[in-house]
């Protein structure tokens, strides 16, 4: 899956419309989806991807392979463009959540195998997390809070938040290997 | 601040919630604080799979269209690769474009005008001699250079958007209802070149005076730019005036800049 990622990102370096459009294609629904995630808004996760897209078409070398796989890497800058768009439209967040577009579909790219099947075991072990804890993951890491509004949402002391963090964090990361111990490994 | 303290900026940093002083100061802190990188590079492995808990969502109809047509408008950021000549050739741009918009058509088909509007907005923001393409009957025979043939849908209203004092620049807008939705496309020519992250935006405003987002364009290097909107806001509205504005950067939920054209609706 990477290798071919590099392959297109080497020819989008040279400015193959066709090389971004296969990359678009790959990743629309994931990026589209993990915007979705963290804005619950259609037209504001559709405005995130596009960003992303942007960047990668006119930033050469935006990209290389010390910043680690390119499919973490494509998530991560979309999540940064996601709570940056959420930090600016703070104030007016009518729509908190879009009910209709929360239809469970099947991924479509066969390739995106790896996201239903650890998907699944992420959103239960999430929630299996205490219910702080999993407030902490909401909001640090889905709603990029600061640690002092994580403090004034949870009404908690500012100096224990990175602790409950990093405990929840650790806590769900261990179920997950535990989830993944406990099943065949059909995929790398 | 100590070191200790600065310490307890790494979850905010890794947030992108300090300001820039705080930033610079955390960076280089950061350079030399071997507890702080390896914290980093944990709180990276801990949420690296946290992505793929995201449910699958369907994406928003035609967003392919729209959002190829927008980032390939887009100008590259530098010049160091010389072979660059295709994107600067409109005419050599068209080609492949074309192809793309008619296999988009044949797979789209029955998803009818706004599809064709899309498909019409990636060529118009390429192409200086579009025009709108509003029929439904795919974008096959010619359509790129069909101008306003009308189809059974209905076109809503149809204005030419003055420039305001001092700007120049000209545009049409279209609304079309669609038993699917209501679309709104917008072409403007004759702009003026944007700078930095300056951004044209199209803005919709009813007649209580609330203004909507209705799309972002950059110019082409003519000054020419496009964008087809699918206007699906809550609840109803009568609009009143379109207007488009040059916003410091693309993202104003509300307008901050001038207004550049405008037309009552």
């Amino acid at each position: 899956m990477s290798e071919r990622d590099l392959e297109l990102y080497e020819r989008i370096q040279k400015q193959d419309k066709h090389a971004l459009e296969l990359l678009y294609e790959r990743y629309e629904k994931l990026l589209f989806s993990f915007s979705f995630r963290v804005t619950r808004r259609r037209e504001l996760s559709e405005e995130i991807v596009q960003e992303v897209f942007i960047k990668l078409w006119t930033k050469p070398g935006i990209y290389d392979e010390s910043k680690g796989k390119f499919s973490s890497w494509i998530l991560t800058v979309t999540r940064n463009t996601g709570i940056d768009y959420l930090r600016k439209k703070n104030e007016n967040m009518y729509e908190l959540e879009d009910r209709d577009a929360l239809k469970n579909e099947e991924p479509s790219v066969e390739e995106m195998v790896e996201w239903k099947e650890k998907g699944k075991e992420i959103r239960s072990a999430i929630s299996q997390l205490a219910l702080e804890q999993q407030q902490m993951v909401e909001l640090f890491y889905f709603k990029g809070l600061s640690q002092q509004k994580i403090a004034d949402t949870l009404k908690i002391p500012l100096g224990t938040v990175k602790g409950r963090i990093r405990l929840a964090l650790k806590h769900l990361k261990k179920d997950l290997a535990s989830a993944e111990q406990g099943r065949d490994r059909g995929y790398e | 601040m100590n070191e200790h303290n600065t310490c307890d900026l790494l979850l905010d940093y890794f947030n992108d919630c300090l300001n820039e002083i705080d930033k610079t100061k955390f960076k280089e802190h950061l350079a030399s604080c071997n507890e702080c990188q390896v914290e980093l590079e944990e709180l990276q492995m801990l949420t690296e799979d946290l992505p793929l808990s995201s449910e699958p969502i369907e994406p928003n109809d035609g967003m392919k269209n729209r959002i190829l047509s927008s980032v390939f408008a887009q100008p590259i950021d530098n010049e160091i690769n010389e072979q660059t000549p295709e994107y600067l050739q409109t005419s050599e741009v068209s080609k492949p474009n074309e192809s793309n918009v008619r296999s988009i058509g044949t797979m789209r088909r029955n998803k009818g005008l706004i599809q064709s509007l899309l498909a019409a907005s990636l060529l118009l923001s390429l192409s200086a001699n579009a025009y709108f393409y509003l029929n439904d009957e795919g974008p096959n025979e010619g359509a790129i250079d069909t101008v306003e043939e009308e189809g059974t849908d209905e076109v809503v209203n149809r204005v030419e958007l003055a420039a305001t004092e001092g700007f120049s620049g000209t545009a049409q807008a279209a609304m079309i209802q669609k038993e699917s939705g209501m679309a709104l496309v917008v072409q403007a020519s004759d702009l003026n070149q944007l700078t930095g992250s300056e951004a044209y935006q199209v803005w919709l405003i009813d007649k209580s005076g609330s203004k909507f987002r209705a799309g972002t364009f950059l110019p082409n290097e003519n000054g020419e730019g496009a964008v087809s909107f699918p206007i699906d806001y809550k609840g109803e509205h009568d609009w009143d005036t379109i207007a488009v504005t040059l916003e410091p950067t693309p993202t104003s939920e509300q307008p901050q800049g001038d207004i550049i054209l405008a037309s009552k609706l």
